[in-house]
């Protein structure tokens, strides 16, 4: 049966305060989600006194200045911190969004962090996306045509056609969508998330590619496609503004249209 | 602890090629249950009495009858769908989820025979 409490090893405790220096007077106060696999402790949220006037404004700046100068413990994926590279994707304020492009000044009060929802926890703020990666390789992300291309140019395609692929192909996989979807939680294992789904949609209207039918075919499946049940998180929380839901919404139209 | 590669955790058993009947047969008895639903609303209200003698003069009215009958077949039908979906999402082991399906699948064909000879037995004044 699904489980609605966090197994006992998993259960948050309280952590360590770490105050700023005397001083110091624009405080904001961080909470941050915990857990090292390497000892026995249970997870715990820590927190931390920032000097917000040597702060930069993104709550990624913030984490940053923590771990540089706080507490150097404090493990998170960060790179381009320009809303590109998807690294720094967590739970901020009760929703997923990535750090970097997530203003420290749109959230009220102490700003809470944890990992993404429902994943395994490979340090504090890091999960384990290889179940993630292993169901976006399974879409076949890659062009399958059985039409050989131009000798003398490339693969031609209409503005129009370039239009139904620019929001789909936009996606930068994070991961926010499918950890904030409740049916990836329950069903991760079979169910395969807005973001693959949104990824597989991007290939299915793509005008150059052949294997619709075969992408249709490997989709239609009560779990795989399914189990999505049009709770519109994944729209919600995209740090990118993209609409993994609609995209999903078309593809059951798709299947529908074939079938009917 | 299993060696097999994450890929192949994903692929599975491979796609079931199932699912689109399943939703489009959510939707169109969704749509007949609103019409259905309506009906019942307005027919209920519109009904001269709820004595006994009222009930079996109202469901004995054939066309009563084959729309009480439309609407406890689609009900029963839309709900087992409903209910395969929330067995789907929450029942994990394999043994449990088979069980449940089987179990709920046969209390709602149940459920729509019995209304359905009752509605009938009236009908033909049995």
């Amino acid at each position: 049966m699904a489980e609605f409490r966090l197994p006992k090893n998993s259960r948050i405790k309280k952590g360590k305060h770490f105050p700023a220096a005397a001083g110091v007077g624009n405080i904001r106060k961080y909470a941050v989600y915990r857990y090292d696999p390497s000892s026995d402790e249970n997870p715990r949220v820590d927190t931390y006194d920032v000097d917000m006037d040597n702060c930069g404004p993104m709550v990624l700046d913030a984490l940053i200045k923590i771990k540089n100068e706080i507490d150097p413990t404090l493990t998170f994926r960060r790179s381009c911190r320009e809303g590109i590279c998807g690294s720094c994707a967590m739970n901020i304020d009760g929703g997923n969004s990535l750090a970097c492009t997530r203003a420290n000044e749109e959230v009220k009060g102490e700003v809470k962090i944890y990992p993404l929802p429902h994943m395994p926890v490979v340090k504090d703020l890091v999960t384990d996306l290889t179940n993630f990666y292993a169901q976006y390789a399974s879409i076949k992300p890659w062009l399958q045509s059985r039409t050989p291309p131009p000798p003398d140019r490339e693969r031609l395609q209409s503005k129009d056609d370039q239009e139904l692929i620019n929001e789909p192909a936009a996606c930068i996989l994070c991961a926010c969508c499918s950890t904030s979807c409740p049916s990836y939680w329950w069903n991760s294992d079979r169910y395969l998330g807005p973001a693959a789904l949104l990824a597989s949609y991007r290939w299915l209207v793509d005008s150059r590619d052949d294997a619709t039918g075969e992408r249709l075919d490997e989709l239609e499946d009560p779990f795989r496609l399914y189990r999505c049940h049009t709770i519109m998180n994944c729209t919600q929380t995209c740090p990118k503004g993209l609409n993994p839901a609609q995209a999903i919404a078309e593809t059951k139209k798709m299947l529908v249209e074939r079938k009917y | 602890m299993s060696l097999r590669t994450p890929l192949g955790n994903v692929l599975g058993l491979g796609s079931a090629k199932d699912g689109t009947g399943h939703f489009w047969g959510q939707r169109l008895s969704g749509t007949g249950l609103l019409i259905l639903g309506l009906w019942f609303v307005y027919a209920i209200l519109t009904i001269p009495g709820f004595a006994h003698a009222d009930a079996l003069n109202f469901i004995g009215a054939p066309l009563n009858g084959v729309l009480l009958l439309m609407l406890v077949v689609t009900m029963a039908y839309h709900s087992n769908l409903g209910v395969q979906v929330v067995i789907e999402d929450y029942v994990h082991g394999h043994g449990l989820k088979l069980a449940s399906l089987v179990i709920s699948r046969f209390a709602h064909t149940f459920l729509a025979v019995a209304a359905g000879y009752a509605i009938i037995r009236i009908g033909l004044g049995a």
